[in-house]
């Protein structure tokens, strides 16, 4: 036995013995008296052709991590961008856009164009606005169908379980966000109780109740407390971060609200009978996300196409109000109502 | 390949294969360009699946928003503590002429003469002068026979008071348990030697939820009481006015012992019930006791339903407790209070009325004192003008009897009326003036016994 040989065999005995060590599991599901085939180069090469492919796909994979959290910082306001920017997600398969003006920190005058909660949606999602940064991979567009005009096909479809307040999104289309939505406090409840509003949007939150209030989330990345206000009084919150809000009062434990925050203009509000229509969805492969308060997301990936109407059937799960803990972590008590 | 590089691939292959994050934060350049790679090796590799990388991308997301959702989640349970507290300063006066107490002795029993035979009585009401929450009085005048600390004696002469300061210590234990304590201080004016200052554990309970919905409540500890619905604002920053109702005495004194609460049917029907060592009374005739004088202890429950009508909330029901008289030793009768209560609520408007019956056997022996409520009632109500400001009035009467053997007799017929005026410019900054007129009937000749008190809340 050469020289080099053995020095190989020498350190892939001792990568065996680590790996052994380090995953039992792997170790122990090897068939026993099963004698080991002697090494070989060609062995050897293609060890080392798995190291150098799992080390590609490991790099790509930090990168578009690094991509991600880079995107995620960009959208604190802390860090220049006041919660508007349009923000490539990690997914490769961004379809379009929907933002219309340049990117940016906008003034509160400009902001009251976001869509209100129980109108229908007017996303208009044009593939040729989509902007990059400069240090920004461009993301992938596809191009409309060529022998179609809009490049939009419209969603149809209905959602079994929700009940009310269910909404059905577009979850794989990001757009900048801005506007303004309301959620009200008046009878010692919020009004509406649920809603849904694009990321990016300024959600007020007046006092209407002669007695004070004091709202608060701890949802994480969308954590606030407003402070207590009276009557007449309003603080609002900008939802940065895409995904479901709870909103609660400090004072009054029945008072529970619920703010879906979606990437884009692409959400509708389904019927009391479960039925939904969603406009204007560009064509494509598309992640379809149906929710409803105290449900977990049910998601299906559709192909829309353009110029057609596209049906899809959800199911929602949806469980009770569970009790919640107020701003210092602490329940609330029998006699806070 | 020489054996240097054969052992940095056997060591790269395992910490590969085992330990992928650390292989992650590996520098890029021991990743792309270490010469592990085999120089026969294709240039150019096809590229990996990019919608599986993206799925793979997301699961790992959502993987890591779980475990922050887990560390919040666990973060939050780690027994939060927050101090509340509060002081509680006023100003009060009572009527021109009288001494600033309620009540008068009937000398040579000329008022009464059919109790004769009763060493001393005496016709009014001996906390009819309440000046603050905590129901203490203008003055309690000059009974004969009997050593009484008159923590405020401020005889008939308007006085500056520091009616109360209290500090609590709330701790949330875990997600479905919690502590509440509060302590009083109350600074006085010491007497015959006595200090003078005081201060009372007023409540310190343990609340367990024992089911995830949060609707039932098992109380541990010194407890607030289930008899009636004015214990819910009895302290100064919850209520609405300054001083509390004629009945008050009866219903909203913390006890030790056992209570729970449970709301059913979408929280319209509600059950309160306890064993505590003694009654939730606050009077000073001791019908209750923190620590029991005898075996027998006291139950007590409440039966309510709660309804939204008229865009408010309606509430109304009985509630009682049963057992034997505090201070009274085994065998002696029980002492029984019952009544009705009910309240509706909006956001600007508040009504709530109460009428109570209660009886109290009193011992020979212990000279403990024995009570006959006969009827006791008020009805409140309390309006926002503006979020700032609020009014209150209040129409209430007492018609009872207290006695202590042959020795003592108090003799009540009394109704009062009172106006109240609240600013309150945020939750922790209330100020409040009220005007109380006190009245007797029944042929009880009248005392002037009026009080205007004030008070300033600062809490926080």
């Amino acid at each position: 036995m050469s020289s080099p040989l053995y020095s190989r065999i020498v350190a892939l005995a001792l990568g065996t013995a680590i790996l052994i060590g380090t995953a039992p599991h792997a170790a122990w599901s090897q068939p026993r008296g099963v004698k080991p085939k002697p090494v070989t180069q060609a062995d050897i090469e293609r060890l080392e052709k798995k190291i150098a492919d799992q080390q590609r796909v490991i790099e790509k994979l930090i990168r578009m991590q690094q991509q991600y959290l880079q995107s995620l910082v960009a959208l604190m306001p802390d860090a220049g961008g006041g919660g508007t920017l349009v923000v490539p997600p990690p997914q490769p398969d961004v379809v379009a856009r929907n933002d219309p003006k340049p990117a940016g920190t906008k003034t509160d005058a400009q902001i009251d164009t976001g869509p209100k909660p129980n109108e229908k949606p007017v996303g208009k999602p044009d593939p040729k606005n989509t902007t990059a940064k400069p240090n920004e991979k461009p993301p992938e567009v596809k191009p409309p169908a060529p022998d179609k005009k809009s490049g939009k096909g419209t969603l149809v479809g209905k959602v079994k379980g929700g009940g009310g307040d269910t909404y059905v999104y577009v979850a794989d289309v990001v757009a900048a966000g801005g506007g303004a939505a309301t959620m009200k406090q008046e009878g010692k409840q919020f009004v509406p109780r649920v809603m849904a509003v694009q990321k990016g949007t300024r959600v007020e939150f007046p006092n209407q109740d002669a007695v004070f209030h004091n709202v608060f989330s701890v949802t994480p990345d969308n954590s606030f407390d407003l402070g207590s206000y009276r009557q007449g009084e309003s603080k609002s919150v900008t939802m940065s971060k895409a995904g479901v809000v709870s909103v609660y009062c400090n004072m009054h434990p029945q008072m529970v609200g619920h703010i879906l925050v979606v990437p884009s203009n692409l959400y509708t509000r389904a019927g009391a009978d479960g039925f939904y229509r969603l406009p204007n969805v560009p064509a494509g492969k598309h992640k379809i996300v149906a929710w409803a308060p105290n449900a977990k997301p049910t998601s299906m990936e559709v192909e829309i196409t353009a110029d057609e109407v596209t049906t899809l059937e959800l199911d929602v799960k949806r469980g009770r109000e569970a009790p919640h803990l107020n701003k210092d972590g602490m329940p609330y008590g029998s006699y806070k109502d | 390949m020489n054996c240097r590089k054969s052992l940095w691939l056997g060591l790269g292959l395992a910490l590969t294969a085992s330990a992928p994050v650390a292989a992650q934060n590996a520098p890029e350049e021991d990743a792309s360009t270490g010469d592990t790679s085999s120089e026969d090796a294709p240039a150019e590799e096809p590229e990996p699946d990019p919608v599986a990388q993206a799925k793979a991308m997301q699961s790992r997301i959502d993987e890591l928003e779980a475990r922050l959702e887990s560390a919040e989640r666990v973060r939050r349970a780690r027994f939060p503590v927050k101090i509340t507290g509060y002081g509680d300063l006023g100003f009060f006066a009572t009527s021109p002429g009288g001494d600033g107490s309620g009540f008068r002795r009937d000398a040579g029993h000329v008022v009464f003469p059919m109790h004769s035979q009763i060493a001393w009585v005496f016709w009014g009401d001996l906390l009819a002068t309440m000046v603050n929450s905590r129901g203490d009085v203008a003055d309690l005048g000059e009974a004969p026979g009997v050593d009484r600390f008159d923590s405020v004696n401020a005889e008939n002469n308007p006085s500056f008071l520091v009616n109360e300061l209290s500090i609590g210590i709330n701790a949330g234990l875990g997600e479905r348990a919690l502590f509440t304590s509060s302590v009083n201080f109350t600074p006085r004016t010491g007497t015959d030697f006595r200090l003078g200052d005081s201060f009372d554990v007023d409540v310190a309970q343990l609340e367990w939820l024992p089911f995830a919905d949060g609707h039932t409540s098992v109380f541990i500890g010194k407890v607030d009481s289930v008899i009636g619905i004015e214990y819910k604002t009895r302290k100064a920053p919850q209520r609405f006015g300054i001083t509390p109702t004629l009945l008050a005495r009866y219903t909203t004194g913390p006890a030790v012992g056992l209570k729970a609460r449970s709301k059913f049917l979408n929280e319209r029907l509600i059950l309160a019930a306890s064993v505590t060592n003694g009654s939730f009374g606050t009077e000073q005739f001791h019908f209750h006791s923190e620590v029991d004088t005898n075996a027998f202890k006291t139950v007590s429950g409440r039966v309510a339903v709660r309804l939204k009508i008229a865009g408010g909330t309606f509430e109304a029901g009985p509630s009682g407790q049963w057992g034997t008289q505090d201070g009274a030793p085994d065998g002696a009768d029980k002492m029984w209070t019952a009544g009705v209560d009910a309240e509706f609520e909006t956001s600007r408007f508040g009504v709530r009325a109460q009428w109570l019956k209660a009886k109290a056997p009193g011992d020979a022996v212990s000279q403990m004192y024995s009570l006959d409520l006969k009827n006791g009632g008020y009805l409140e109500a309390n309006f926002l003008v503006t979020p700032i400001i609020g009014l209150l009035g209040r129409a209430e009467f007492r018609d009872a009897q207290v006695q202590q053997g042959m020795e003592r007799l108090y003799i009540t017929k009394n109704w009062r009326a009172t106006a109240g005026l609240r600013l309150i410019f945020n939750p922790n900054a209330i100020i409040k003036a009220e005007y109380s007129h006190n009245g007797e009937y029944g042929g009880l000749p009248s005392i002037p016994d009026d009080v205007v008190t004030t008070s300033a809340v600062m809490a926080f």
